[in-house]
């Protein structure tokens, strides 16, 4: 049944994510509450950071087969982020740092993500069929198979070949706008 | 390049990567090129996460803020089931099969519960505290008087991140989340109220055996009882008399 929702998940079945999220959300959440003392609104952000981290495991193929249930896996994925978010709060060099970060300069915070803006900014402004392509295959989780359908090439190696010249032509234009600013 | 993607996807084999890392260490022209492939890669998996937030930002507006599932389809499934019941009920009323006192039994907790369950009144505010957090707690109680409990919960939400007065505002949010009917949820808060300090124990003892009788967790719901019953409270004479009637119930049944 696990190894089912696994495939359906790898497979990128929205609806079968949908329903493996709504069937967990309320224990993982009454459980988060009940053992952690954290508070409705965050245990609802932590089941989707679970989620999120499960999904993408999935996905990237880091879990491919599991022996216990998913739900086992989901509650030991939020204990581990609970654990990790109790050692950020306790940690004194990261809350030196990050007051540190708060004294000094604003934009050395946000410098990851201003990079991931810009990365994203000039994938929108790509040509197709390089835009759609990286699209699918990165952001929405299409296999080379399904964009092959989608975007009518004849076969999933072509898609590949293209995929490799548009992400090295992102890459260059990206690395060229940094040069140029 | 595949090569490279495979490296950020930790898929190489070890002797892929044993090659891959001895060409990263000699090579400074291809461990810069690897280097923003990471950073490329590293936005696309950003991006991609960001998606999945908003899909499952999307699934959570079937729920209202009290966390409960609000799904018309499962609505329309639930009314249909109601009728199902019903259905079922009248031909078990005319036939006095065993199925009807089993509903019956579970029924009569319910018509108890709503019997027994009185909104607790606010009794906390005004109050004296700093004047920020009087104003986010007055403002929370002020939603509760108001019966808008939804408000109420996310308002308890935010004091319960910083307060230091926690039994009443778990208490309170406990009460809103009944009103609202998550039992459950309700009863996870006031399990989470400190007993030892003796704030608003005496309620959140009534209040919770109340919640376990709703859910049908009998044997807790009558032992929390006991106790409020025990001790000489507003609350004892009501949790005797509540403890008379589910004996009388069970007895009732039992003949039957």
């Amino acid at each position: 049944m696990s190894n089912c929702v696994i495939t359906s998940i790898l497979n990128n079945d929205n609806k079968a994510i949908e329903s493996f999220y709504h069937s967990h959300r309320s224990h993982f959440i009454s459980w988060a509450q009940l053992n952690y003392n954290i508070s409705l609104t965050d245990s609802q952000d932590l089941f989707q950071e679970v989620m999120i981290v499960l999904v993408t495991k999935i996905q990237n193929k880091q879990i491919t087969k599991i022996s216990s249930s998913l739900k086992t896996l989901i509650f030991g994925i939020g204990k581990q982020l609970i654990r990790n978010r109790l050692k950020l709060i306790y940690n004194k060099g990261v809350r030196e740092e990050k007051y540190y970060r708060k004294e000094t300069n604003a934009l050395i915070i946000n410098e990851p993500d201003d990079r991931c803006a810009l990365i994203m900014s000039i994938l929108n402004d790509m040509k197709e069929p390089c835009r759609s392509i990286l699209k699918l295959f990165y952001i929405d989780n299409l296999s080379l198979k399904e964009i092959a359908v989608t975007l009518n090439y004849k076969s999933a190696e072509s898609v590949k070949v293209q995929k490799h010249r548009c992400l090295k032509q992102l890459k260059e234009n990206v690395f060229k706008k940094q040069r140029d600013t | 390049m595949d090569l490279i993607e495979r490296y950020f996807n930790n898929s190489l084999s070890d002797k892929e990567l044993d090659l891959f890392e001895e060409k990263l260490a000699s090579d400074p022209v291809f461990a810069e090129e690897v280097q923003q492939f990471g950073v490329v890669f590293d936005a696309l998996k950003k991006a991609r996460v960001k998606k999945l937030e908003a899909q499952f930002i999307s699934y959570e507006k079937e729920y209202n803020s009290s966390g409960k599932r609000c799904d018309v389809r499962k609505l329309k499934r639930r009314k249909a089931n109601v009728s199902i019941v019903l259905w079922i009920l009248f031909i078990g009323f005319t036939i006095q099969t065993s199925l009807f006192f089993t509903t019956k039994s579970s029924s009569n907790y319910d018509e108890l519960f709503v019997n027994y369950f009185e909104v607790y009144p606010n009794v906390i505010s005004p109050m004296k505290r700093t004047i920020n957090d009087q104003n986010i707690v007055l403002n929370a109680m002020n939603h509760y008087d108001h019966e808008d409990y939804i408000l109420a919960i996310e308002a308890f939400d935010q004091i319960l991140l910083s307060s230091d007065s926690r039994n009443e505002i778990l208490f309170y949010k406990a009460l809103a989340l009944m009103t609202e009917g998550d039992y459950l949820t309700a009863q996870s808060q006031f399990e989470l109220m400190n007993i030892e300090s003796g704030v608003f124990v005496n309620q959140r003892n009534w209040y919770l055996s109340l919640v376990l009788l709703k859910l049908e967790k009998l044997t807790k719901a009558k032992k929390l009882l006991k106790v409020v019953a025990a001790e000489r409270t507003s609350f004892s004479n009501k949790a005797s008399s509540l403890l008379n009637e589910l004996s009388a119930s069970e007895q009732d049944c039992t003949t039957k």
